[in-house]
């Protein structure tokens, strides 16, 4: 709706928000029209079909003085069909489209019945939705304006742009499409779906509403959760905008952005005093890549310590696309104890030495030993509770398997794996078709991989080869 | 070449400017006088309780938690307490997970250990299926929400669901909730305000006509597993079309205030933390309203997301009631369960408040709240994550249907899911059980 109306646009503020099932808030699946939002979009369509009916804009398109008001509102319907159903108007929506003319108009004004008119348009399932039904011309293919609107909410989040709609014909060519795709991705909307996408992926939406529990040693406060959640947007824009939109360069960058804000966070990592979220080189044996920012550290972790399970299950199910079972009916799910004389390793040799916790605590606890010099808050230490810290992490059964040291290290092996590159591009997939129903060792998901290790972990390349496949008119799970 | 055909909903992009329309919703409930058809208000509480602190005796005296509600002999002689109730069934997540979306639908949670999902419709949603309402708005989904940190889970908002992942968000937007059920005040008398009303009635009513045109045009198209969508959606319109369709004229039968009811004036934040033991009262207030008024029979309302991390700066605590309080609940730090005593009297305090509110209004020979019933029931049983004796309080007898009021009910182990099935059977669905125990039958020892 935002993108109909230039400015003034009315508000989702009020909005109910939609479920975010797999990191992702575009699940088809979960999404529906539930009582609430029904009544949120009627409101919404009134205020955007008044918007586009005040005085000043039905001047811009007076009606010659010959024609009747109805006619002259279908009019008005007509011009507005392409940007909001993608599409000219069918001879039945003309026709009811002018009865909820009459009716708007019915004891009441011209202009009156052109926002009730309008609020229909914009209540109407073939606005609300992105339906995908094909077309007649081309059967077995999504329409030239269906293509569209995937490869723009795919993108963009948004409807097709003008250039975009102007082009829809010739988007059964996959060579059109990729250069499309390539354009909408540096467009500032392109640029923040892109942003939102790793976020969502690597759970960092709420890092600005966290909450931390350090008592005296650290005030967590909305300023630095704030400034935590801005550095990440920051980072994410730079590497988009200067750095090819590489994952290698988002797991692997020796700098940050911090504000004064994170000052005590960073300590002594940083190289040089720092501005307002500015590129700053990280001390690089401390710091490397997203996985050390403060923001991701203190968002994969509880409140007052680490938590080498959470940190490493993330790793697991998130950056490998593996699955952990559920902990065994009965086990109180709560870690080990704080103790004062003992590392967090220490603490939680226990899942190590318990047959019972063994079997699946393998697989997470040594990754998040990994971590074990930042806090709960992302900052960094070499000691805890007067004992040095052993940040040694291992990875077993994947492709990378061994030891590693720190987020940094972490980042390296990542880079060299092939499951987490094809677990990245299945993400991708997830995320661009709205549905977590996405196998990761398909043959389509093989292909896009193999293209992505090739093009040197280029994010917006791998969008645009996954817009150019046949499949993408397709629909289907075609290679 | 297999073609999928698909529908998916749009991501609205937001901004900023406030909403400022506005349509009434106009009750024609009071037509008859009010059938004693039981209203049902389910509430959630979060993480537990401290057991010691909670049961009362099997006469309910002697429950330090419970002592709001039950020192008041009126409500006492109104109240439930149900011990026993177990959730063994596990599923994804933790147990906060597990009750929230669990308690009320009887489905475990499925999804990764870090994104639970409830995995069934939950038994408002049930309900609205199966029975037939005279109120415009069968069900509603309000709670307060507000907190300094983000839910740890993203499913941790809402119990209500329509169907595996299908979360009916909760309203938390107490202004919205007003604007929408009282504005215009029912009853508005100013001639030229109801015609103006009756006007945007009549539009309303046209597009959402054209709306369910295009609605059945469509279905046919789409391939049968995508249909259900399209389902809610004309569910949504139909409803909205009933509300719609209420009357700006007086009804007899219907309480006089429910025609002056307003928004509160004071603006606050509904997302602000602080602002928790204001949004209760208020969001409590509104609910007595629109259950008495006739205008909703069925409320779910989290009080607080799963798992809420609340630091009750409102009752001198400060401190990560969760993580800290609840998960150190072992009763060997007198300072923990002494806080936590007071956070769970502040739920009791809340919940009695909501009592006391629709047992002050008259209905029939008595009161709102004998035609209504409120089930108290909590995500776990206990902090550190335990789920034997899931504490669960029912106020009200639901219009008569649960006779021996006033005790204990303690007949031993039973599933949790036996607690829905006797909410379905009081409000008079025939159910044998709920979600994966289809048998388990109704609560023992109510009645």
């Amino acid at each position: 709706m935002g993108t109909l109306l230039a400015k003034d646009t009315p508000s989702t503020a009020m909005f109910t928000r939609d479920a975010r099932v797999g990191g992702f808030d575009n699940n088809a699946n979960a999404l529906f029209v539930s009582d609430s939002k029904l009544e949120d979009y009627l409101t919404l369509a009134r205020q955007a079909a008044e918007a586009l009916t005040t005085p000043a804009q039905l001047a811009l398109s007076p009606c010659p003085p010959d024609i009747q008001p109805g006619p002259c509102a279908i009019r008005f319907a007509e011009a507005l069909s392409p940007r909001v159903f993608g599409r000219s108007l069918t001879d039945d929506e003309r026709q009811r489209l002018q009865d909820v003319f009459q009716t708007g108009a019915e004891s009441s004004t011209f202009r009156a019945g052109l926002a009730t008119m309008l609020q229909a348009m914009f209540l109407s399932p073939h606005f609300l939705y992105r339906t995908e039904l094909g077309s007649d011309d081309h059967p077995g293919l999504f329409s030239a304006t269906e293509i569209a609107s995937r490869l723009s909410f795919m993108l963009t989040g948004q409807r097709p742009d003008a250039e975009l709609s102007a082009r829809a014909s010739g988007l059964f060519d996959p060579a059109v499409r990729q250069a499309e795709a390539l354009r909408l991705l540096r467009t500032e909307a392109g640029k923040t779906q892109l942003r939102f996408f790793v976020r969502s992926w690597l759970r960092l939406t709420n890092v600005a509403m966290l909450s931390k529990e350090l008592g005296q040693h650290f005030a967590f406060t909305p300023e630095v959760r704030q400034a935590m959640s801005r550095e990440i947007d920051a980072f994410l824009d730079h590497v988009i905008t200067h750095k090819e939109s590489r994952l290698d360069e988002i797991f692997l960058a020796d700098y940050g952005f911090p504000g004064p804000e994170l000052a005590e966070t960073y300590g002594d990592d940083l190289i040089k005093p720092f501005g307002v979220f500015e590129q700053t080189p990280f001390d690089p044996v401390r710091r490397r890549g997203i996985l050390s920012y403060p923001g991701f550290l203190a968002a994969h972790a509880p409140i007052d310590l680490t938590s080498p399970v959470l940190r490493g299950l993330f790793v697991r199910a998130d950056l490998f696309c593996q699955d952990i079972s559920a902990p065994p009916l009965g086990v109180e799910i709560i870690p080990p104890p704080p103790d004062p004389k003992q590392t967090t390793r220490q603490r939680f040799a226990i899942h190590a030495e318990s047959p019972g916790c063994a079997g699946c605590h393998r697989y997470m606890d040594p990754i998040g030993f990994g971590f074990e010099n930042f806090d709960a808050v992302g900052r960094y230490r070499t000691e805890e509770n007067g004992l040095p810290i052993d940040a040694t992490g291992e990875l077993i059964e994947t492709d990378v398997d061994g030891t590693f040291v720190g987020p940094g290290g972490l980042g390296q092996k990542l880079m060299q794996s092939r499951a987490f590159a094809r677990c990245f591009v299945t993400q991708y997939v997830r995320f661009a078709e709205g549905t977590a129903e996405v196998a990761v060792d398909s043959c389509r998901i093989e292909h896009l991989t193999n293209g992505f290790i090739e093009n040197g972990f280029r994010i917006d390349t791998l969008a645009a080869a996954y817009a150019s496949k046949d499949a993408f008119t397709h629909g289907g799970a075609v290679p | 070449v297999k073609r999928s055909t698909s529908i998916s909903r749009r991501r609205l992009i937001s901004s900023i400017a406030p909403v400022a329309t506005l349509f009434p919703y106009l009750s024609r409930a009071f037509a008859e006088e009010i059938a004693p058809t039981p209203r049902l208000i389910l509430l959630m509480q979060s993480n537990g309780t401290t057991q010691a602190n909670f049961w009362p005796t099997p006469v309910l005296t002697d429950s330090k938690v419970l002592a709001p509600l039950l020192d008041d002999a009126n409500l006492r002689r109104k109240t439930t307490v149900i011990k026993g109730l177990f959730n063994e069934e596990g599923g994804a997540g933790n147990g906060h997970d597990f009750g929230f979306a669990g308690l009320w639908s009887g489905y475990k949670t499925v999804g990764p250990f870090h994104d639970p999902w409830g995995n069934g419709p939950s038994i408002d949603q049930l309900l609205k299926q199966k029975l037939s309402f005279h109120e415009p708005n069968p069900t509603l989904n309000c709670g307060v929400l507000a907190s300094s940190t983000a839910p740890f889970k993203n499913h941790r908002t809402s119990f209500s669901y329509l169907g595996p992942h299908r979360q009916v968000p909760t309203e938390t937007n107490i202004y919205k909730l007003y604007t929408t059920y009282f504005s215009p005040p029912i009853g508005e008398a100013d001639s030229n305000r109801a015609t103006s009303a009756e006007l945007r009635i009549r539009q309303n009513r046209s597009v959402l006509d054209y709306v369910r045109e295009d609605l059945r045009q469509l279905k046919p198209r789409l391939p049968v597993s995508e249909r259900p969508k399209l389902e809610f959606h004309e569910t949504a319109v139909r409803d909205l079309e009933k509300r719609l369709s209420e009357t700006l004229a007086p009804r007899s039968g219907r309480p006089d205030w429910c025609g002056r009811i307003v928004t509160p004036k004071q603006r606050l934040d509904v997302t602000l933390e602080e602002n928790v033991p204001l949004l209760m009262q208020w969001m409590f207030d509104f609910v007595a309203q629109v259950i008495s008024c006739g205008l909703v029979r069925i409320v779910t309302f989290p009080m607080g997301n799963c798992g809420e991390k609340w630091y009750f700066s409102w009752l001198g605590i400060n401190q990560n009631s969760h993580d800290t309080l609840a998960h150190a609940d072992n009763g060997d730090n007198a300072d923990v369960t002494a806080k936590l005593l007071k956070i769970n009297v502040w739920y009791a305090q809340q919940v009695a408040a909501l009592a006391r509110k629709l047992d002050g209004i008259p209905e029939g020979n008595g009161t709102s709240l004998d035609n209504t019933l409120i089930v108290w029931g909590n995500e776990i049983a206990t902090g550190p994550h335990t789920m034997e004796d899931i504490p669960v309080v029912l106020v009200g007898n639901g219009a008569g249907r649960i006779r021996n009021t006033g005790r204990l009910i303690n007949e031993g182990r039973q599933p949790y899911q036996r607690l829905g099935t006797s909410v379905l059977r009081l409000m008079g669905v025939p159910a044998d059980g709920l979600g994966e125990s289809p048998n388990c039958g109704p609560l023992v020892g109510l009645d």
